[in-house]
């Protein structure tokens, strides 16, 4: 380990240390990147997403309340909500009851039911995919559901929803194109779910949990439910957390990753709704901030792609919704949100990141035609995310 | 014919034409994970990737292919599916030269929204616009909701190119791309023989000859 990288750490377990920790220098020290060691990454972005306070006396029982409210939410939203499916479904035909599968009642908790099907399947499809390129989200996490594993279990999981939601919808497709040879539904297990080994009982992979999370979220934020793209931003937040080097933190990976989500949708969930695009807060005025910014530095560039037409929502949109996730290879995604995290005004950085990331290919793009542009900002070619970093870290101090 | 350096399909066409004679924006439309993306891979690189992230935003891809003797670059234009998205999508209908609906056969679902899909084209896209109506998927056959007869007689009555195809097993992928820039083409010439002509009424929206 090298000197400087010892010093380092040393600085951070000494803004650390303290009773009550300095946010100001430990945003210093964070925007040039957190080290891993110790699990130093995974403490300061709790800090800095306002998880944990910065009182340390009251971190203790400040994570067991939310770790049990988590709890409660699982209780309340996925296992509660499975007994009830498990013992409706065995009195199914009483339809007496006063709730039913085909009551028409908005309120009705079948309905709910049936709606929150829906989200579940369209969270289910993007976290199976989710960083394809790493074998991590596919493998059994250490610390699975306890509370949703127990076999003596008898609700109905997340896993069998999706199971079950998938396979009524192919019965349906049997009856109605007439075919009546009946195969048997495990073995035409749709493609979309056999692509992925499915782990045995008592085991889950990282994308459930992450599954989980999302769909907790969606329950509880019923406005904004799931948006494609959260996965990309839960993704970065849950590996770090869940590769804590310090087990009684990684543990709690699964509830510490839902605060932290919750916690930077809030400050970014707008650019998630549709209503809000053209607000002051929307992504649209996000996008026009990039180029009047790029405008200032750089306003050969700027012209550039005035003139050829290239509008921001050709590849900032995504670059902005999803805080750079998909350009860069996660340990950089990751490095890129150290000094994103850090910036006090969130996320006025990312706008110079984005920047920056224009100007240091500026004089490929002054060559290029429209074709070969767009290629470069849909497949951004550098990936050395220190020199964009710095780049930007230049044009924040030229104002 | 379709001569694309030697005898076999379209595939053989892997160099750039520097200068093509043809260039088109096409938008690809339709709900998500009927595999827009994954259409898009496989006409570009010749393989299934079960793998793509959804996408966010709009994605583009260039692709040329030489067809009946002509070099046809296609701006290709990959949109996102979720109901969110699809504002910003919108605005990209003015753009386009043409418009590829794609749905999933294993799901009866995205068929029933091809219908909002056309509503949207309606409203935004110019008149006369190209449309392809793609049912996507067809190795999931054991899955299939949307019989093709359905699919026919929906492109029937609002007058659609239509194919089913594969973007796992490349069924039709490049089938479909080919058929599609000749109508392309068609429409491009009934466009230039129209600004020939004396200007008149503005005429109704003209069906296509499939």
């Amino acid at each position: 380990m090298s000197r400087l990288h010892q010093s380092r750490i040393a600085d951070f377990q000494e803004v650390l240390g303290e009773p009550t920790v300095a946010l100001t220098k430990l945003r210093e020290l964070c925007f040039s990147g957190i080290p891993f060691d110790g699990g130093l990454r995974c403490l300061c972005w709790k800090i800095l997403l306002n998880y944990l306070p910065l009182e340390k006396a009251l971190w203790s029982s400040l994570l067991k309340k939310q770790r049990d409210l988590y709890s409660q939410f699982l209780k309340e939203m996925i296992i509660q909500p499975g007994i009830a499916k498990a013992n409706l479904g065995v009195s199914r035909e009483d339809v007496t009851l006063e709730d039913h599968p085909l009551n028409p009642n908005p309120d009705s908790r079948w309905n709910t039911y049936f709606k929150d099907n829906e989200v579940l399947l369209q969270i289910d499809k993007d976290v199976r995919r989710l960083y394809p390129d790493m074998a991590f989200f596919q493998r059994p996490t250490d610390y699975p559901c306890l509370l949703i594993l127990d076999p003596q279990n008898e609700f109905e999981t997340l896993r069998r929803r999706v199971e079950q939601t998938t396979l009524k919808s192919q019965t349906v497709a049997r009856n109605r194109s007439g075919v009546t040879n009946v195969s048997s539904p495990l073995k035409t297990t749709p493609s979309s779910l056999s692509e992925y080994e499915v782990l045995p009982n008592g085991c889950e992979a990282h994308w459930e949990v992450v599954e989980r999370i999302l769909f907790i979220y969606a329950k509880l934020n019923p406005g904004i439910a799931y948006v494609q793209g959260m996965n990309e931003i839960v993704g970065p937040l849950y590996y770090t957390f869940a590769t804590d080097p310090n087990s009684e933190w990684k543990e709690h990976a699964e509830a510490d990753t839902f605060f932290c989500f919750t916690n930077l949708m809030a400050e970014i969930r707008d650019n998630f709704i549709k209503s809000l695009d053209d607000s002051q807060c929307g992504i649209t005025y996000k996008m026009e901030k990039v180029y009047s910014t790029l405008k200032e530095k750089d306003v050969e560039l700027y012209l550039k792609l005035q003139e050829q037409n290239i509008k921001p929502q050709f590849f900032a949109f995504r670059w902005l919704t999803l805080l750079l996730s998909q350009e860069f290879l996660l340990p950089d995604v990751i490095r890129i949100w150290d000094s994103l995290f850090a910036d006090d005004k969130r996320f006025d950085f990312l706008l110079l990141v984005c920047c920056a990331m224009l100007t240091l290919i500026r004089d490929q793009l002054l060559e290029g035609d429209f074709t070969l542009n767009m290629r470069l900002l849909q497949d951004y070619p550098i990936s050395d995310v220190h020199l964009i970093l710095k780049k930007a870290k230049e044009l924040q101090d030229s104002k | 014919a379709v001569t694309a350096g030697g005898a076999g399909g379209p595939r053989g066409c892997p160099k750039a034409p520097l200068d093509p004679d043809h260039l088109y924006n096409v938008l690809f439309v339709g709900d998500s994970h009927v595999g827009k993306t994954s259409f898009l891979y496989r006409l570009h690189a010749d393989t299934f990737n079960p793998h793509l992230a959804a996408t966010v935003g709009l994605d583009y891809q260039i692709k040329n292919l030489l067809v009946d003797n002509k070099r046809f670059a296609l701006r290709l234009w990959d949109s996102a599916g979720q109901e969110r998205y699809r504002s910003m999508t919108k605005q990209f209908f003015r753009k386009a030269d043409g418009v590829v609906l794609m749905y999933d056969i294993t799901s009866e679902y995205s068929f029933s929204d091809v219908r909002y899909w056309l509503s949207c084209i309606q409203e935004a896209a110019e008149d006369g616009v190209a449309v392809l109506l793609l049912g996507n998927k067809t190795d999931c056959a054991a899955q299939r909701q949307v019989p093709t007869k359905e699919g026919e007689c929906l492109a029937k009555e609002h007058q659609l190119m239509f194919y089913e195809c594969s973007a796992a097993s490349g069924h039709n992928v490049f089938e479909s791309m080919v058929s599609f820039v000749r109508l392309l083409k068609v429409r491009e010439d009934e466009l230039k023989n129209k600004a020939e002509e004396v200007p008149k009424a503005p005429q109704k929206k003209k069906g296509c000859c499939w």
